[in-house]
């Protein structure tokens, strides 16, 4: 009988096992978020979010103080005209913080799901997306102004200009919203989902890309489609627009540029390599722009700078899956890692690695 | 090889689903488990006979006595048994071997099922991955809609009828039912001090609560699957003439099991 039993209860163990490492219970669901102010970067990539010095890499403290299993944070914090950062958590809530005193100031509780895109915020308010298909609106205090709800998951952050808001959903739709009752002022139906931000130019043009494998034009102020280009792969974030040209890659591992006018290719688009000549791999964040260069981050652990005529000026392989946009700070290039034993490593402009945090062993 | 054997093909074949029903994803899970069950049919049916044929040669009097013979002598019984089977014609691995690539294929199906739901942004990224190119109208169909009669695929599934303030797991409870039901009634009556029945029985006991324990906390596409998986399951060995009412009945298996006390008795 002892026997059978054994022989039971390690069937059902190694059952459970095998089913509970299927499920990627562990899997930490997103990339971390990365937002710099002043000398300070902010990561949010996990079960804390980490202010670490921009200059020597050392961290100045960890929100919360120890990590909950139960709370999470990937969204790039936002930072407020008085400093405090705004916080969005897979834990459905939004929480302002005191970088200085570490104090919460307040906790906004009404999503009812993940808040995976960054938290906009202007000089009044606050926009925050959340998966529970909702765009909420709030005030310097943690109150509720307006919400519109989308038919499906919000995972991007809106573009906000002075009068309206264009936000993308997976329900399909670009949506335009009035900024200040939060109406809906028109909706496109682009035929597949929005993950990205959607670019706004001067002249009043929208251009987003979806996991439909299409860039598209979109008049803002009609919603009606100017033009679509196919790509080789799905695009999950916005381009980046820059005298009239978009620049972005998407998850074939392709890097395109389109003029605005019509969508025609400024130049060929190209698949990157890594230095030992392997393919980059899916690019799924916005490239950097920078004056005379703008530099992409590819999956396969691949750092890129590129011209703006399309030339590869240097690539850096650091150990790590990349998928967020990198920034500049200073003289150096702050990348964060997935899938790493570091967070966060600083580039020099030449993409030579200056520090990584967590230090190294 | 696992990803590029198992689960890229099966992705893609429930996308391909997904999209031929209307995208409706718990019809398409309900036919992909239909379908591969149906696949595997011949390996269900090997199955059988391998393990039909290991009953009877358990129950073969030559057996017997070599359990008898060699009680105190494990070894020695372990390699007059192989004999016995090579006498008989009996493949040891002829109900294992199906089985375990059975089981290899349930994993794959439950991989498949969890990583199509895909629910964040790094799963998203990993399945558009696995999507062929000639298949690649799906991209405009993900994240697929997990939305099936009253349930949320990608979420546990609870039902709150007359505004219960509690969620009563449905799902969980059929998964319980029918794992139980299936386990006993493809489970043969057992012979008296048969170790490996004592362990089919323990398991047959535990095996219901553990999956009705995932099917509480994992997606309820997952217990969908698990239900299907269970009845199509029940079908099939009906279908090939190997159900045991009597296993459900425990009154009939007392008197099943007491039989040969009554005929020794008489002796």
């Amino acid at each position: 009988m002892k026997t059978t039993f054994l022989l039971s209860a390690l069937s059902i163990l190694l059952i459970s096992l095998l089913m509970s490492g299927c499920t990627g219970a562990a899997a930490p669901g997103s990339w971390p978020g990365l937002t710099v102010a002043g000398d300070t970067a902010y990561v949010a990539g996990g079960p804390q979010v980490h202010a670490v010095n921009a200059g020597n890499g050392n961290e100045s403290f960890a929100f919360p103080t120890e990590p909950d299993a139960k709370k999470s944070y990937f969204a790039a914090p936002g930072i407020t005209p008085d400093g405090n950062l705004i916080i969005g958590g897979f834990d459905h809530t939004v929480i302002s913080l005191d970088p200085a005193t570490r104090a919460v100031n307040w906790t906004f509780s009404q999503p009812n799901d993940r808040i995976i895109a960054a938290p906009v915020v202007t000089e009044e308010r606050i926009y925050v997306a959340s998966a529970d298909h909702t765009l909420y609106t709030i005030d310097g205090n943690g109150g509720l102004i307006w919400s519109f709800t989308a038919g499906d998951d919000l995972w991007a952050s809106p573009t906000v200009t002075d009068d309206q808001i264009y936000i993308g959903s997976m329900d399909h739709h670009l949506y335009a919203l009035d900024r200040e009752s939060g109406r809906e002022l028109w909706k496109a139906d682009l035929g597949a989902a929005i993950v990205g931000t959607p670019a706004l130019s001067d002249a009043g043009t929208l251009y987003i890309g979806t996991l439909g494998k299409e860039m598209i034009a979109v008049e803002s102020a009609s919603g009606r489609v100017l033009w679509r280009v196919p790509t080789q792969g799905s695009i999950w974030s916005g381009p980046a627009l820059r005298e009239e040209v978009l620049y972005f890659g998407d998850l074939s591992g392709t890097i395109y540029a389109l003029s605005t006018a019509n969508g025609a290719a400024v130049w060929q688009p190209i698949k990157p390599t890594r230095s030992d000549d392997r393919l980059a791999g899916p690019i799924v964040a916005s490239p950097l722009l920078q004056e005379d260069r703008m530099v992409f981050v590819a999956e396969a652990s691949t750092v890129i700078a590129l011209s703006y005529q399309g030339a590869i000026l240097w690539n850096q392989t650091i150990n790590g899956t990349l998928y967020t946009t990198p920034v500049m700070t200073g003289d150096r290039y702050l990348v964060a890692l997935t899938k790493a034993d570091q967070l966060l490593v600083a580039l020099d402009l030449n993409g030579k690695p200056i520090w990584a945090y967590p230090p190294t062993e | 090889m696992w990803d590029t054997f198992i689960i890229t093909p099966f992705i893609n074949a429930l996308l391909f689903i997904y999209m031929t029903v209307g995208q409706n994803f718990g019809v398409a899970i309900i036919l992909f488990t239909i379908l591969i069950r149906l696949v595997t049919h011949p390996l269900t049916v090997q199955q059988i006979k391998g393990s039909t044929a290991m009953q009877s040669m358990q129950k073969d009097p030559r057996y017997q006595e070599l359990q008898k013979k060699y009680k105190d002598n494990r070894e020695k019984m372990a390699q007059e048994q192989t004999k016995l089977m090579k006498e008989m014609g009996v493949n040891p691995l002829g109900a294992c071997l199906p089985t375990l690539i059975q089981f290899l294929l349930i994993i794959g199906l439950y991989q498949t099922v969890t990583r199509a739901l895909a629910t964040a942004p790094l799963d998203l990224v990993d399945l558009t991955k696995h999507i062929y190119p000639s298949l690649s109208q799906a991209t405009t169909l993900i994240p697929l809609n997990s939305h099936f009669l009253w349930m949320d695929l990608a979420q546990p599934e609870r039902w709150y009828p007359f505004g219960l303030s509690f969620g009563i797991p449905v799902l969980a409870i059929i998964v319980v039912v029918t794992t139980y039901l299936q386990s006993k009634l493809m489970t043969p009556p057992a012979n008296p001090g048969d170790q490996a029945a004592s362990m089919s029985k323990a398991m047959n006991l535990y095996m219901p609560f553990l999956m009705g324990y995932l099917a509480f906390t994992l997606a309820s596409g997952l217990s969908l699957y698990f239900v299907t998986s269970n009845i199509v399951g029940i079908i099939q060995y009906a279908a090939l003439g190997k159900i045991d009412l009597r296993s459900l009945i425990p009154a009939r298996k007392t008197l099943a099991e007491d039989r040969p006390k009554i005929s020794r008795g008489k002796k």
